[in-house]
């Protein structure tokens, strides 16, 4: 019996159409997200000067109509912190998505494993010691090829904590994801108990310090930029290709182990590419929350759950949620964007919960 | 229904476990020897059901034929090499096991989950060619699911996702494949055309299959190569009509079993 | 500690005061020795953290980023040219009318470059976060950082601003006129008896936050002519214990100009309190003063004229 047309059509995932729509549709979002982003902050720039800015910076012949001190604030001040927050958000989402097929579990965020303690504090004892040990004072805006020893210091401690909790979850035998997770959560308490100790202890640095764990785009100059985009971009790029694995794992570890899933290299490759693509967001951030949460589910609602355009999507749509919440705290005004994505994640976890309660479970 | 349960000519075993030792060893726990010196040869084209009670080994004895656990003694070869040499991917592409209770993500649907048995044999990056469109189109076809497309898998009922399930497991084009009771949730209807299409399949591309079934009655209207297994042992195994007497049933299973249906025309035959 | 005579010879004190500041970098002398009151720029001045900041002309538009700063320039005579101020500045009373940059104590980058400065004022010891000075820098604009620790550093950045804005005659006459009164004030208090005097900043959900060891105002009130009981030097507190141990004869309330709860009665009445001899001697004092007090700027002598009036009340009237 042949198939009818309409079954051949089905298989194979989405069209080529389809993903095109999809993709390109959430590109379109990203883009208008950046150019209203930059557009508007504190001070008031026009559309018309902001276009007539970029093209004279493109090289078009514009007459210039804007104050002078215009084109700085669109390139120098806004549009590093735009494209951290597309770096950021971007690395966040998609490796929400990573961690959420790993551990089978609809709560997890890429923090969950222990990257976000790891990175507080390696930060945390960059900013607070120099105030503890006056002899490690370097100055105001010491840097390494120009990149702040809170960034170096925050990278390295959110790869550094993941390794931790790996090894230690590995004492018990053969490491399944629970005892991941679980590990991971006693690892980062511990870690968040010394990071409070430093808190308290930090003295004048204290601001800075509570500034950097709530998280903002601020911080993040062209330098560091540049160090952290082949990070986020190889990372994520890298982890689009395994798209068919993190679909497999979904069925369980028996069935995706059925299916020629080699389960042991396999998580350990997801880990490693979502921590460092987490840690690399961190590091330029800091522990900004509830985008690695949010996107994934949002577009699996509007998309479904094939990671084949779930994970690119994710990606797509965390950069635009973060680089809107960003101009969102500019525009009000002094609030760290870690609170204006708490404000729009907190209620959409609590519906995530009150949804998933009410749902029929599966057998 | 054919009665063809000798293995085919070219019978070097895909399959073949020799005196195979399983247990778990927890510290602090007494060990649990679950599989205690296991012997199996499947062959292509072979139809063997996989009997015994509950706790017998039977799930193990699966894992341990694909190389998810490792024997602790004896050996298990697929196609003449320890299954251990293989890597997953190769030996998926070989077996395909339908577990007893399989976890069905949320949101996905029928093709999307059954093309996912397409997965050993994917060659391309991002997209699926048209041999993995044929071999869906013809699983959901063997497996009577073609009506289901374009559902979402967590909307079926029991029964039509068991169907789902078998499709995802043949568009894997194993060469042997084992099915954990595939027959659960399924009307007494589609359990017999499951069998009807397993028996054509091995009949017409060599296809071995291992199936654990629990209905005595189904197994012997199937009349496949039956082996019994209890307690880690195989304590049967040859013809349906041999290994189902009701004597061997009846202490394999602890059960009285009234009676047994013979081959020649199902006259009842009592103990 | 015994303050400085400062009189005319402002130039050349100021080179001198300069080259004696413990970052030790020196100034490049402008045309000094000639008219005293002209600055010739380009001009290069070390700042608070020891850097080195060029000004390529008198700056006319200037950006301060906290209100002691603020108080300097206008008391300079320059408070037309401010552009930028924090909304925490309250004196003088035409601030109000100048734009903040700061909001919240968050300095708006954004704010600052419309504001086209081209002299920024900044606080130190991350009272303006170092990640917005570098900032700033990196984008091309002379931040000049303010931080004193005493008397003496607060006159020392007056004079520093006045040689940056072009005001060293304003400068010298106010730091010379200050110079005046703070030695009034350690004339009048020479030879009393030094009471222990504990000085409250704030006590919150059971800490006692007070003036750090070796602190700007622990040296304010020892100018003063009391004894200061101090606090940890990193977080400024003091725990009960050690209070009651250190037994002050004097206790000055500053967290009383802020909240009216804090009364010589409240105090009275908190636990274990009582038995200190401030306590039981009545001598607990509001010090509705402690803005001008804690603010390192112009007025600071208001403060040091406040805290003897309070130690030493005998000695003025």
């Amino acid at each position: 019996m042949r198939a009818s047309v309409a079954t051949r059509s089905l298989v194979g995932g989405p069209s080529l159409g389809r993903a095109t729509l999809v993709i390109g549709g959430a590109l379109v979002v990203l883009l208008a997200s950046v150019v209203v982003a930059v557009g508007l902050g504190s001070v008031e720039v026009g559309l018309p000067e902001a276009i007539g800015i970029i093209g004279h910076r493109l090289g078009l012949p514009v007459t210039e109509t804007w104050a002078s001190t215009a084109p700085t604030i669109l390139f120098e001040v806004r549009l590093p912190r735009v494209l951290a927050g597309a770096l950021v958000g971007a690395g966040l989402g998609g490796a929400g998505v990573v961690f959420q097929a790993l551990l089978r579990n609809p709560m997890a965020d890429p923090y969950v494993i222990g990257t976000a303690a790891g990175a507080s504090l390696g930060a945390v004892l960059a900013i607070t010691a120099p105030v503890l040990v006056p002899a490690l004072a370097l100055g105001a805006g010491t840097a390494w090829l120009g990149i702040g020893l809170a960034q170096v210091l925050a990278f390295a401690g959110g790869l550094g904590a993941v390794a931790l909790v790996l090894v230690i979850a590995r004492q018990g035998g053969r490491s399944n994801m629970v005892t991941l997770l679980l590990t991971g959560y006693a690892v980062s308490s511990l870690v968040a108990a010394v990071v409070a100790l430093l808190l308290v202890s930090s003295g004048r640095a204290l601001a800075s310090v509570v500034g950097w764990l709530l998280g903002s785009l601020g911080g993040a100059g062209y330098p560091e930029l540049a160090v952290a985009a082949p990070l986020v971009f190889g990372g994520s790029a890298l982890l689009l290709f395994r798209w068919r694995t993190l679909n497999l794992l979904l069925l369980g570890d028996e069935a995706a182990a059925g299916l020629g899933v080699d389960l042991v290299p396999a998580r350990r490759g997801l880990v490693l590419l979502a921590t460092l693509v987490t840690s690399a967001a961190v590091a330029l951030a800091g522990t900004i929350g509830f985008v690695g949460l949010v996107v994934p589910h949002l577009v699996r609602l509007a998309i479904g759950p094939d990671h084949r355009l779930l994970l690119p999507v994710s990606c797509l749509g965390g950069a635009a949620l973060l680089v809107l919440a960003d101009m969102v705290a500019r525009l009000v005004g002094g609030v760290p964007v870690g609170v204006v994505t708490a404000l729009i994640g907190a209620p959409f976890f609590l519906w995530l919960l009150h949804r998933a309660a009410g749902a029929t479970t599966t057998p | 229904m054919s009665h063809l349960h000798q293995p085919s000519p070219h019978s070097s075993p895909l399959l073949e476990l020799k005196e195979v030792g399983f247990g778990y060893h927890r510290r602090g726990r007494p060990d649990r020897e679950v599989l205690r010196g296991v012997s199996l040869s499947v062959t292509p084209g072979e139809l063997v059901a996989l009997l015994g009670p509950n706790g017998s080994g039977k799930t193990t004895l699966f894992r341990v034929a694909v190389g998810l656990l490792p024997a602790a003694r004896g050996s298990v070869r697929l196609d003449g090499r320890p299954v251990m040499d293989w890597t997953r991917r190769e030996v998926a592409q070989r077996i395909a096991i339908l577990p007893q209770l399989p976890t069905v993500p949320d949101g996905f649907r029928v093709e999307e989950l059954v093309e996912m048995g397409r997965a050993p044999h994917a060659r391309s990056r991002f997209g699926a060619s048209a041999e993995d469109a044929e071999a869906v189109e013809r699983a959901l076809i063997d497996a009577d699911a073609v009506d289901l497309v374009g559902r979402r898998v967590d909307e079926l009922s029991g029964g039509e996702r068991q169907r789902v399930l078998v499709a995802m497991t043949l568009a894997q084009e194993p060469r042997l494949l084992l099915l954990d009771e595939p027959t659960q949730h399924l009307d007494l209807a589609h359990q017999v055309a499951l069998l009807a299409t397993l028996d054509r399949l091995r009949r017409t591309r060599g296809l071995a299959v291992v199936a654990v079934l629990h209905d005595p009655a189904l197994t012997a209207l199937a009349d496949p190569r039956v082996v019994l297994l209890n307690a880690g042992r195989v304590v049967a195994d040859g013809p349906a009509a041999e290994v189902l007497r009701p004597a061997l049933l009846a202490r394999v299973f602890d059960i009285s079993v009234p009676t047994a249906l013979t081959l020649s025309g199902g006259s009842p035959r009592g103990t | 500690m015994p303050a400085r005579r400062i009189r005319a010879f402002a130039p050349l004190l100021l080179i001198l005061a300069v080259a004696c500041q413990p970052t030790g970098a020196s100034l490049s002398p402008p045309a000094a020795s000639s008219a005293p009151s002209a600055a010739a720029y380009p001009l290069t001045l070390t700042d608070d953290a020891g850097r080195q900041v060029t000004l390529a002309a008198e700056p006319e538009r200037i950006v301060s980023l906290a209100p002691s700063n603020t108080e300097i320039v206008c008391a300079l005579g320059a408070c037309d040219r401010l552009v930028g101020v924090t909304d925490f500045d309250d004196y003088p009373a035409e601030v109000a009318d100048i734009p903040d940059v700061v909001i919240f104590a968050v300095v708006d980058i954004e704010l600052v470059l419309d504001a086209d400065p081209d002299l920024i004022l900044a606080a130190g010891n991350e009272l303006t976060p170092s990640g917005v000075i570098t900032e700033l820098t990196d984008l091309g604009y002379p931040v000049l950082v303010l931080y004193p620790e005493s008397l003496d550093e607060v006159l020392d950045n007056i004079e520093l601003v006045g040689e940056a804005i072009n005001a060293r005659d304003q400068a010298g006459a106010l730091t010379a006129e200050m110079e005046d009164r703070i030695e009034a004030v350690t004339d009048a208090v020479a030879g009393a008896a030094r009471p222990r005097t504990f000085y409250e900043v704030s006590v919150f959900e059971g800490t006692i936050y007070t003036a750090g060891r070796d602190s700007f105002l622990a040296s304010l009130i020892d100018l003063a002519g009391g004894e200061p009981i101090s606090g940890d030097p990193l977080t400024f507190s003091i725990a009960l214990e050690d209070l009651l141990a250190a037994d002050p004869e004097l206790i000055l309330l500053g967290d009383a100009a802020y909240d009216p709860s804090v009364t010589p009665e409240a105090v009275a009445a908190r636990q274990g309190w009582g038995a200190i001899s401030a306590v039981q001697n009545g001598r607990v004092v509001v010090m509705l003063e402690d803005p001008v007090i804690t603010r390192p700027g112009p007025r600071i002598v208001d403060g040091l004229e406040a805290l003897a009036r309070a130690i030493h009340p005998e000695r003025f009237d």
